[in-house]
């Protein structure tokens, strides 16, 4: 055996031996679609969460939110399976996706969940669509949805944050680098997101004022987790020295700017000045709660084109594989 | 290296067919399915002929790249692609004060040459980061992708530690080194081994080959190529964070990193489970404050 003394020493930071400053790994061929998908899944699943959590509450006042959930989160799964197909570079073959299912792979697992998905939320916002132009739903009927809505919810709330999973289960160095972060980030994000998405859909299709109390509630708290996981992210990424792609051209800034602060904390304080004071605030701002949805999907797109750009900086990825530091 | 006693049975030029079990008299192995194969490459043999890369192409009906000229040594080919399955570095040694080096380090003088290759790892990070099942392993040990699975995915390609496998976007199929998984079926030797004219790139079983590897090691190492050290060996830088070893090994002398190899590349399917915790954690969280606070509503 040769000892692991012999290796030479690993250079300083700064002075990282490169091949002529090559690639070491491939980037992702993955661009605007799949931000989109990862963006598209977690409104939905979210969606679908907060929907199913109204209904347990067993509040008939909340009816409009838990039937807009439901409709959203259908179409979510609508849209999302073929933004999956087109992104194939042989989409003919896309049922080949369904000859396995392996647990080390987050496209094999998203492929499921996405499945599961999408049938449980077909199921339910079918049943809700028929039981509401019923003038009186049966019993059975009601009881299926409520039995179909918890598996709807908890695929959901994977739909929500495998997709973390499926950008850190790489080589990119920047997605790998903080499998936790990202992943916990699009869930809190993805709670924003259907947030913001059912306080659009109540003020284009009614809601009530308590639906909508309860919706501020929800999205003060998401985006408040939103922002400390943003930054706490930022700071992971640079501790491992993988961050340098997110300060190139301007997508730093954007992530900042947009993410951060438009996305995510400027929502935060105006949710967080209607909880303080319900009688001066009126209507929740259809501005801020566009203002979410674009940010959610902006810090997807960011994070996704920036691990790009990190698979084709050699040093970016030597650090990240860099083993322990000496 | 003695001749096999069976190469005398075919002095013929031109032979009638393909010689049973070839392997036998190219590479001392027989082929046989169940057991371990793999590459060594010797990088302190190669001389940079590029024979390994013309072979590949040549025996896998490859196409050619674009034939530029990178400016940046004598390797004009990069990078492995979908197209490239071997592919030969070239690393100059400069000298401290950025000129011409004046010492000769014994073996490859101030170039290094490496030719580089899928390696085979096990466990395979595409084979697991794979959906459809496409990647998969071989009776010999070897990872492949099959053609006629592939829908083209993608991701394999940022699943790879080492940067190896791509997708064509001409067929919109991933391609990588099959380890020439149909001449291994015939008993043959790959075609970049074959090709080799100084032994730099051995095919054998692994066990065999990691033992040769070791004494190789010995031997350079009396001879005062101090820095000389395997790279995916079991226990050896390359084979870490979860990767036991990779297939097709090397033999280096210079940092990792010169030969744009990770010192310490990872299994990334290690990554799905805490990133997967981690996210169902908070998003249940969420889920719970978001139940607490329509009930809440309901009280008041
Ligand atoms: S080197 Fe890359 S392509 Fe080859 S087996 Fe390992 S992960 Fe797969």
């Amino acid at each position: 055996m040769n000892a692991p003394a012999l290796l030479p020493e690993r250079a300083t930071d700064r002075q990282i031996l490169t091949y002529y400053g090559l690639p070491a790994v491939k980037p992702s061929l993955w661009g605007g679609l799949v931000s989109g998908y990862i963006f598209i899944a977690g409104v939905g699943g979210s969606a679908q969460i907060i929907a199913t959590a109204a209904d347990f509450a067993r509040d008939p006042r909340l009816a409009p939110v838990i039937r807009q959930g439901r409709y959203i989160a259908l179409g979510a799964a609508i849209l999302g399976a073929p933004l999956l197909i087109i992104d194939l570079h042989t989409p003919q073959r896309w049922y080949n996706m369904l000859r396995i299912c392996r647990r080390t792979s987050p496209m094999s697992i998203g492929t499921w969940v996405l499945m599961s998905f999408g049938l449980s939320s077909f199921a339910v916002a079918a049943l809700q669509y028929v039981s509401g132009r019923l003038r009186r739903p049966s019993r059975t009927m009601q009881t299926t949805m409520k039995l179909l809505e918890v598996p709807a919810a908890l695929t959901g709330m994977a739909m929500s944050t495998y997709t973390g999973a499926l950008l850190s289960a790489t080589s990119t160095p920047l997605w790998a680098a903080a499998p936790c972060q990202i992943a916990a980030l699009f869930g809190a994000s993805a709670m924003a997101s259907g947030t913001a998405a059912l306080a659009l859909a109540g003020q284009c299709r009614g809601a009530s004022s308590e639906a909508g109390r309860a919706l501020d509630r929800i999205a003060f708290l998401a985006s408040a987790v939103e922002v400390v996981l943003m930054l706490s992210l930022r700071r992971r990424l640079y501790e491992k020295g993988v961050a340098e792609a997110l300060g190139d051209r301007g997508s730093g800034l954007a992530y900042d700017f947009g993410a951060v602060m438009l996305g995510a904390g400027v929502p935060m304080l105006h949710h967080g000045r209607r909880i303080l004071r319900p009688n001066r605030a009126r209507r929740p701002s259809m501005m801020v709660s566009l203002a979410v949805l674009a940010g959610g999907f902006l810090l997807r797109h960011i994070l996704l084109s920036a691990g790009n750009d990190s698979a084709r900086r050699p040093n970016d990825y030597f650090r990240f594989a860099g083993g322990p530091r000496q | 290296m003695t001749v096999h006693p069976r190469v005398l049975d075919y002095p013929q030029s031109f032979l009638p067919g393909v010689i049973p079990d070839e392997a036998e008299l190219t590479a001392g192995q027989r082929v046989g399915a169940g057991r371990s194969y793999g590459f060594f490459t010797d990088t302190t043999l190669c001389i940079g002929c590029k024979a390994c890369e013309v072979a590949c192409k040549e025996w896998n009906a490859l196409p050619a790249d674009d034939l530029g000229l990178r400016g940046t040594s004598y390797d004009n080919t990069g990078d492995l692609s979908a197209t490239t399955w071997r592919h030969v570095h070239f690393i100059e040694h400069i000298a401290e004060n950025g000129g011409r080096a004046t010492t000769m380090p014994p073996f490859q003088s101030n170039w290094l040459m490496m030719s580089d290759v899928c390696k085979h790892c096990s466990p395979a990070p595409c084979l697991e980061a794979c959906p459809t099942g496409a990647i998969f392993r071989t009776e010999f040990d070897t990872v492949v992708v099959q053609q006629d699975i592939c829908n083209g995915c993608g991701y394999c390609v940022p699943a790879c530690p080492f940067g190896v496998v791509d997708v064509s976007l001409e067929d919109g199929k991933a391609h990588k080194c099959t380890l020439c998984y149909d001449r291994l079926k015939g008993g043959l030797e790959p075609a970049c081994a074959k090709s080799c004219p100084t032994d730099s790139i051995q095919f054998g079983e692994l066990g065999e080959l990691h033992d040769r590897a070791h004494q190789r090691v010995e031997v350079l190492h009396a001879k005062g190529v101090e820095n000389a050290y395997l790279y995916g060996a079991p226990g050896t830088p390359g084979a870490t964070g979860g990767l036991q070893q990779l297939n097709a090994f090397f033999l280096l002398t210079a940092p990792p990193e010169t030969y744009n190899l990770p010192r310490a590349p990872s299994r990334p399917a290690e990554r799905v489970g805490p990133s997967l915790a981690a996210g169902l954690a908070t998003i249940a969280g969420l889920a719970f404050a978001s139940l607490a606070m329509f009930a809440a509503g309901r009280a008041d």
